[in-house]
């Protein structure tokens, strides 16, 4: 008999097991008044970070005021801030009056605006310069103000240039009296230096320029400085300071030394800091970075001089240029060159130490589109968001000691648990349990939720975010079955999130095999390889398996547990909602015990009919409809959900209506070889890219984090509840696989393999022909997670070399047996280090 | 060697065929291959932006996710945009007008459009013949 006889039912298995769970949990932890306030959790150990903390953190200041796509900051005389915006408006506000207003001192209408500055005047009364572009020119003007307006009748232009991508516009006033401006190369971001202008100082592309406004002549309303360093060069701009630079979108100027530094935008590989000396060639297009990328453009009038501090586009993406700090709240940053990213988030500092030596660190990552810093009167590093929140931060030491060594490095440690070996919680640590669990490789959960003492969770509300104790963590605890049955599970990893310090924090322990003790897992995340007892996953051949078990790196935590999804996703009330099946009212009892425990601060029941109410997918007697959507919210609507990080657009949560989902299109990476196939095709599973892309492995596999083996039983409840949409009629004919079609009947065979009409020559042959197409394997695949024709099956199904189809059935084979591919974490050099075919890569890719 | 690779690795390849054509920027939604093989002289700086697509966006393909005020979500690259409305090219190719007193968000994502791990099911080999392949003049 070539085929295996059907064996026991996964399906069965998994319900078998949430129903242990719903059933113990009121009687594993250790609350005996099940009904009173739980006792203090007085023994936590889990404080600060495994590595040592920032020196330094922003905080929010100014609570009232926030703007729109900010790009410049700064103070004014008399203590009033003064802020510019993309679209011309220009604010004021007084800094110390927390109540006022912001107010409008001027708009300029239809422009880019990059930046503007205070002109002081004797006496104390000051001009506006502002630098903005049109579609076509950049300008330089100043206004007159007049108390907290400008008069836009007042405009006087000072200069112009050709606009165009790169503009720079950073506008700073140097110790010498000079107006310095930044200016862009004047092109898009591809080709690099698509007018071939930065080397050339006949233009003012590229450069930072320095020019007089005390005065005007020659019909300009400025004059050129007459130490400026092209001055007597035929052809050269007398404005350029300096050029060869690409972006320089901001640059600070110390205020004790006259000494510029700019953070010039790369191009692919580079990010740069220039120092900007007279006459100084700062290389673009030539160079980026460290590196050649032009060598056939012809070199400005001076040597090119290296940029004094790169970083490579692993660490920034776009630097943004701040102050030389000179203020007395930071002491440590004086003489400091702060500069940060717009895409990282990250602030650094850059200190001379005399000569090419320096200070480099970095002082803090933050979660801010970083576009501009300013140094205030008393000191204050003030730094503006972009567009996160467009409010303005103050850099402050963090005031947080290196307690790296402190933070424990064991599960025992952590004082969560009074015993490893029961799993028993310290005193006040409570279980909870949720309603959909998440697919991890077959693993079983166990959660845990620990507050610091007395405190408790304030669960969010639809107009209220939830508010979290400082110190509160999540626990959740894995285990993987034992093939053999009378041993007891076997613990993986113990995964906690903690809350300190506004910010949330994903670490994991993993369990050594032994089953004394877990151990921090690095931030890069590990992987363990699995002796061969564990009960083997989607019917392989044998009842054990040996595999990998992959420890999530930080960041892949942080794809699911971010802020677009508020970090929390089980600990929420329509996951919480667990009414207990012997209850009669039907009311939620856990959140009411949890609120009884005092763990949250009061119940807000789940109407029955709200629309996000989730049910346990496996739970045969909730509807098919229920049952699927709850599914799809728990494993796939933390990057499936509007804002989220998902880059097909269409959402899985369950409070959406089903055409809110937006499933009805195609997708962006391709559709597999499935004909006329949609997200979701109601009515036909196996035109689903939704399914099959859950039902593969490897590449455009789902979920792509967390999990690393197909979840059989979400594969068939998926399947049964797409097929049982009713087929919108225009739709019904373009379907593979209709009622009487060829790959029909051979699904029937296969599904009746054991039925004495069929042979296995049938079977077999059924079994080919489904694999000739992706919708038939899909098919296929679906009944092999039922448990039908699995054994020769597999190997055939596998051994097709079509990728789309092997990544079906993949996850059939013992990882051992499957083709050595590349897989997600790739070392370049395996690939660099074989010597390619051309003529082999084309038919790959044609 | 012929041999090893046969039609049924078309659907392997129509995975970058999806969004770069060899030399038509009006099929591709990003680069052409031509001006990836341009842009990228080295196999090596070639094969680390295949391997992490979002470590330099360019501006022209950066992904922007824009939310209305009603709460619907897009996203895709930027195409057009005036005073009225700005115009995204989803990922799956469609076009889509949304207009700006529509918008309730409007941000550009450090992601790119193109998904991570795209050769993760090839094999080591596999990926160094389309690498030869994509910095080969004759493509």
């Amino acid at each position: 008999m070539v085929f295996a006889a059907r064996r026991r039912v996964v399906i069965g298995g998994v319900v078998f097991f949430f129903g242990v769970f719903y059933g113990t949990i009121l009687d594993t932890n250790t609350l005996t008044a099940a009904d009173g306030p739980r006792p203090a959790w007085t023994t936590s150990k889990i404080s600060g970070t495994p590595t040592p903390p920032a020196p330094y953190a922003i905080r929010p200041v100014f609570p009232n005021v926030s703007f729109r796509n900010p790009t410049s900051l700064e103070e004014l005389p008399g203590q009033r801030m003064l802020v510019g915006e993309l679209d011309g408006s220009v604010y004021t506000f007084d800094k110390n009056n927390q109540t006022q207003p912001k107010e409008l001192l001027l708009k300029i209408d239809d422009v880019k605006l990059w930046h503007v500055t205070a002109y002081l005047q004797d006496g104390g009364s000051w001009q506006l310069i502002a630098c903005y572009s049109t579609d076509d020119t950049s300008y330089v003007s100043r206004f007159n103000v007049e108390g907290v307006k400008a008069d836009p009748q007042s405009e006087d232009i000072i200069l112009t240039w050709p606009a165009g991508g790169h503009n720079g516009g950073c506008l700073q006033f140097g110790t010498d009296g000079m107006l310095y401006i930044s200016t862009g190369e004047g092109s898009g971001p591809h080709p690099p230096d698509g007018r071939t202008a930065a080397q050339d100082v006949s233009n003012l592309f590229g450069c930072v320029l320095r020019i007089d406004i005390r005065r005007g002549e020659n019909g300009k309303n400025y004059t050129v400085p007459p130490d400026n360093p092209f001055i007597n060069l035929d052809g050269a701009r007398q404005e350029i300071w300096s050029y060869g630079l690409r972006n320089p979108w901001k640059f600070g100027i110390d205020s004790k030394t006259g000494n510029i530094f700019a953070a010039d935008n790369g191009w692919e590989s580079w990010e740069m800091v220039h120092q900007i000396v007279r006459g100084g060639n700062c290389g673009w297009p030539i160079m980026e970075g460290r590196a050649v990328l032009r060598s056939e453009v012809k070199q400005g009038p001076t040597p090119i001089r290296p940029p004094v501090k790169y970083h490579s586009h692993t660490e920034a993406n776009s630097v943004i240029g701040g102050p030389v700090y000179q203020g007395a709240k930071l002491p440590a940053l004086d003489g400091t060159f702060i500069y940060g990213d717009y895409i990282t988030g990250t602030i650094w500092g850059r200190k001379s130490d005399g000569g090419d030596s320096y200070t480099h660190s970095t002082l803090v990552d933050t979660h801010q589109r970083i576009i501009a810093f300013a140094e205030g009167s008393a000191g204050e590093l003030f730094v503006i968001d972009y567009d996160f929140t467009g409010r303005i931060y103050e850099l402050v030491p963090s005031g947080l000691e290196d307690r790296s060594a402190d933070f424990p490095q064991r599960l025992s440690e952590t004082g969560l648990f009074t015993s490893l070996e029961t799993m028993a919680p310290a005193p006040g640590v409570v279980p909870y349990d949720i309603i959909v669990k998440r697919w991890v490789d077959g693993a079983a959960t166990k959660r845990w939720v620990a507050i610091p003492d007395s405190g408790a969770i304030s669960l969010a509300t639809a107009k209220k975010t939830a508010v979290y104790p400082e110190g509160t963590v999540f626990v959740k605890h894995l285990t993987l079955s034992e093939a053999d049955e009378l041993r007891s599970p076997q613990p993986l990893e113990t995964q906690i999130l903690h809350y300190e310090n506004g910010s949330w924090h994903p670490y994991s322990y993993l369990w050594d095999e032994e089953r004394t003790d877990a151990v921090l897992v690095d931030a890069a995340g590990t992987d363990r390889q699995l002796n061969n007892t564990v009960q083997a996953t989607n019917r392989q051949d044998t009842d054990t398996e040996e595999r990998t078990w992959h420890v999530s790196a930080e960041n892949e935590c942080r794809l699911c547990h971010n802020a677009g999804s508020d970090f929390v996703l089980g600990f929420v009330p329509n996951q919480l909602n667990i009414v207990q099946p012997v209850s009669s009212e039907r009311n939620s009892a856990q959140l009411k015990q949890l609120a009884a425990q005092k763990v949250i601060n009061s119940v807000r029941q789940l109407a029955s009919d709200s629309p996000g109410r989730l049910v346990d997918p496996h739970d045969e007697t909730q509807s098919l409809n229920d049952r699927a959507r709850s599914y799809l919210h728990g494993n796939c609507s933390s990057c499936h959900h509007p804002g989220g990080n998902a880059i097909v657009s269409f959402y899985l949560r369950r409070d959406l209506p089903f055409e809110g989902l937006r499933t009805n299109k195609g997708t962006g990476v391709g559709t597999f070889g499935l004909r006329n196939a949609k997200l979701i095709v109601p009515g036909d599973p196996y035109r689903s890219v939704l399914l099959y892309r859950m039902a593969k492995l490897g590449y455009a596999r789902m979920p792509y984090i967390g999990s690393h083996v197909v979840d059989g039983s979400g594969v068939d409840l998926v399947e049964q509840w797409i097929k049982s949409m009713p087929h919108s009629d225009s739709d019904q004919d373009s379907s593979p696989i209709q009622d009487g079609s060829r790959d029909q009947r051979n699904l029937q065979v296969v599904s009746q393999f054991n039925s004495p009409g069929n042979s296995e020559r049938e079977i077999q042959q059924s079994t080919r022909q489904l694999l000739e197409s992706t919708e038939g394997a899909l098919a296929l695949s679906v009944l092999m997670h039922r448990g039908f024709a699995v054994g020769a099956n597999r190997s055939m199904a596998y051994e097709t070399s079509n990728g789309d189809v092997r990544g079906l059935s993949e996850t059939f084979i013992p990882e051992k047996q499957r083709r050595k591919t590349l897989g997600r974490n790739i070392d370049p050099k395996t690939v660099l280090s074989i010597d390619g075919d051309a003529g082999r890569g084309r038919l790959i890719f044609l | 060697m012929q041999a090893v690779v046969d039609s049924s690795f078309y659907s392997d390849g129509a995975r970058c065929r999806n969004c770069h054509d060899l030399n038509d920027a009006l099929k591709s939604t990003g680069p052409t291959l031509t001006d990836i093989r341009k842009k990228y002289e080295r196999r090596s700086e070639m094969l680390t932006h295949i391997l992490k697509p979002s470590l330099k966006v360019d501006e022209k393909f950066a992904m922007w996710v824009v939310i209305t005020k009603t709460g619907r979500g897009y996203s895709g690259l930027l195409v057009s945009q005036n005073d009225e409305a700005i115009v995204l090219k989803t990922a799956d190719r469609k076009t889509v007008r949304v207009a700006r007193s529509q918008i309730d968000v409007m941000q550009k994502s450090s992601q790119s459009l193109m998904p991570e791990g795209i050769l993760s099911d090839q094999t080591a080999q596999e990926a160094a013949d389309l690498l030869a392949w994509f910095s080969s003049e004759g493509n």
